[in-house]
């Protein structure tokens, strides 16, 4: 029931046109041409894994030291932003010492390497994110913080100019990085863990959150961009530990 | 603040948890919820806030324990429940509070620090950072909690707080008397708060108490030049409220009622247009000084051991002192003064987990708003509308 009517309402805000489709497209074409590297920045975002690797066998969770993880929606699919992120944890805790862990990860939109070169010079993108975590556990609940860098840069001359209701685009040039600073609550259960977590970016002023559950090696989360251009981020990720 | 210095000041933090994660006991809180708003006039929109706290508490002896907490808060476009708030306005808050608390005998001492920044988007254009009300609050009090027995209980607080607006300016002033009335911290004030609470048994009084003294934003006079008077505002506020009253095992009851009374030397500058050639600006003294009246009845049913209903009504009544509505063409209607009536009705199923630590809600608030204000170029002040939405919350 409770995850039926969550579908419902997420089918409903997502892409924030379920009411007035025309007017909100078109709200929505003008607000990307403002700011297309808002959008991009945060689908940088959704191939992210910075919560920590589990630290203790948990209700069937295994003891891992690294995960590998590739995110396909919304990123893959449809944006053939193909990526793949690593997290690691560097000691097990003990009484005094809580669990320090790190992870990378990067993606490039594959699309680009197909688009015809003639007149134009060749596109240039990366994403790419590195990021520091502190996590303790306390009872069966994990509670981390930490730090991150992400970036999300593209480079892309159109061969021809396009016109949106009077917006002239001929290309799409933009590095947008910022650096956060997040915090996290992660619940081991069955066969999952659920956790939520929420940042701050400090050069754009800018809020993330995220509610996932992480299975053995799948990922279901949602990606929370207050002021993005899409609120909501589903994601689907696949994922392998050890 | 350059990126490298951002990182190594993240990285203090972290190593300020990491020995605090080591030490003492945590407390974090994670509060999401989306919804959509309706309103009679005006365009439906949706609401996204997001809240997320890490805090500690350190229990160094018996008699001594502090507690720190830091919360980030962002809250999306909504109804608003401040007046002269659009749907569309945004914020995003920082709290850090340290408070350090010591217990002799029946006395407990709560020593206060509290820092705050909030950010204000009113429109969609504006960038955070940039917003006219952005504020920041540097303060401390001092709380003294005096147990006479078990069925009697005071407190008392003082507390100063310096308020500052660093991107304040006021576009009428700068209009009517150029530059040297725009220079910056017009809003800027030193706040003092006194508090009286007294609880008895189940019952709870509050008298609240607070004083602000604006340190350059002067009086204006009739004549509509700036005396050398200071401008100063007092609110003084009772509130009463029991503690949660159990009707029967499965119905609880909390009832909550609020007298608020504010009083401010500052005039208001009226002007119908900027056309100087059309109107003349008027100024109306005693503008900002109100009575207002607030009470809620929450009720909460307890279906099953992890499953509430909340049903919560408000009302509210706003009634300013001297000032006089306005019409629809910004034209004051004498001899009223301004009232505004404010109804909400809010119905909340929760599911909370059997630790209790996460809880799922879904929502549904009538917003009912009227006022003999007709004049809505730039707030609404008649309208009604819908929320509805889901809550998820997670808490250690």
């Amino acid at each position: 029931m409770k995850k039926a009517i969550l579908f419902i309402f997420l089918t409903i805000f997502f892409n924030k046109v379920a009411i007035g489709i025309e007017e909100e497209l078109i709200d929505a074409g003008f607000r990307f041409l403002e700011n297309p590297a808002d959008l991009f920045f945060n689908l940088g975002q959704n191939i992210e894994d910075t919560s920590p690797v589990l630290a203790k066998d948990f209700k069937g969770i295994k003891n891992k030291y690294i995960t590998i993880r590739t995110t396909i929606l919304p990123v893959f699919l449809p944006v053939t932003l193909g990526n793949l992120a690593v997290k690691i944890r560097i000691n097990s805790e003990k009484d005094y010492i809580p669990q320090v862990g790190f992870s990378f990860g990067f993606g490039r939109v594959l699309i680009f390497d197909f688009i015809p070169t003639e007149d134009i010079p060749k596109p240039q993108n990366m994403a790419y994110y590195y990021s520091l975590v502190i996590s303790k556990t306390f009872e069966d609940t994990i509670i981390y913080l930490g730090t991150k860098y992400s970036e999300f840069s593209i480079k892309l001359k159109l061969s021809e100019q396009l016109e949106f209701y009077g917006e002239k685009i001929d290309e799409f040039n933009f590095n947008a990085n910022d650096i956060f600073l997040f915090s996290g609550i992660m619940l081991p259960k069955r066969n999952k863990v659920v956790f939520a977590q929420m940042g701050y970016g400090f050069k754009y002023r800018k809020i993330v959150a995220r509610l996932a559950a992480e299975y053995n090696s799948v990922q279901l989360g949602l990606d929370i961009f207050p002021e993005g251009l899409l609120v909501l981020h589903p994601y689907f990720a696949l994922s392998i530990k050890f | 603040m350059k990126e490298r210095n951002i990182f190594f000041v993240n990285t203090f933090i972290l190593l300020c948890f990491c020995y605090a994660f080591s030490r003492w006991l945590p407390y974090y809180s994670f509060n999401f919820s989306e919804g959509i708003y309706i309103p009679s006039t005006g365009r439906y929109g949706f609401t996204t806030v997001l809240s997320n706290d890490v805090g500690f508490t350190v229990k160094i002896k018996e008699e001594h324990n502090s507690f720190f907490y830091y919360r980030l808060n962002y809250e999306g476009p909504g109804f608003k429940r401040q007046e002269g708030e659009k749907f569309e306005q945004r914020t995003i808050g920082h709290i850090l509070v340290l408070q350090h608390n010591y217990q002799y005998k029946n006395f407990l001492f709560k020593t206060k620090f509290n820092y705050l920044y909030d950010f204000w988007r009113t429109g969609t254009n504006e960038a955070w950072g940039f917003g006219l009300y952005d504020n920041e609050v540097i303060g401390i009090s001092e709380e003294l909690e005096f147990k006479v027995n078990n069925e009697l209980n005071i407190k008392t607080k003082f507390g100063y707080n310096f308020v500052k607006f660093p991107n304040y300016t006021s576009i009428i002033e700068e209009y009517l008397f150029g530059s040297e009335e725009t220079a910056a911290g017009k809003q800027d004030n030193n706040m003092f708060i006194i508090n009286l609470n007294c609880k008895y048994k189940l019952h709870n009084f509050t008298l609240n108490t607070i004083i602000q003294n604006y340190i350059e934003q002067k009086v204006l006079t009739q004549s509509g030049v700036f005396s050398n008077e200071k401008q100063k505002d007092t609110t003084l506020e009772f509130s009463y409220y029991p503690d949660k009253i159990k009707i029967s095992n499965f119905i609880f009851f909390s009832p909550d009622l609020t007298i608020k009374h504010k009083d401010s030397n500052q005039s208001f500058l009226y002007i119908k247009s900027y056309d100087v050639f059309v109107s003349t600006p008027e100024v109306v003294e005693n503008y900002f000084d109100y009575v207002k009246f607030s009470f809620s009845l929450p009720f909460d049913f307890r279906i099953k051991k992890t499953k509430t209903l909340s049903f919560v009504p408000e009302f509210e009544l706003t009634s300013y002192l001297s000032r006089s509505p306005r019409d629809e063409n910004n034209n004051f209607i004498s001899n009223k003064k301004q009232q505004n009536q404010k109804v909400i009705a809010s119905l909340v199923y929760n599911s909370y987990s059997q630790n209790e630590r996460s809880v799922f809600s879904i929502f549904y608030s009538y917003f009912y708003q009227t006022s003999n204000m007709k004049f809505e170029k730039y707030y609404p002040y008649n309208y009604s509308g819908h929320y509805f939405g889901i809550k998820v919350s997670y808490t250690y």
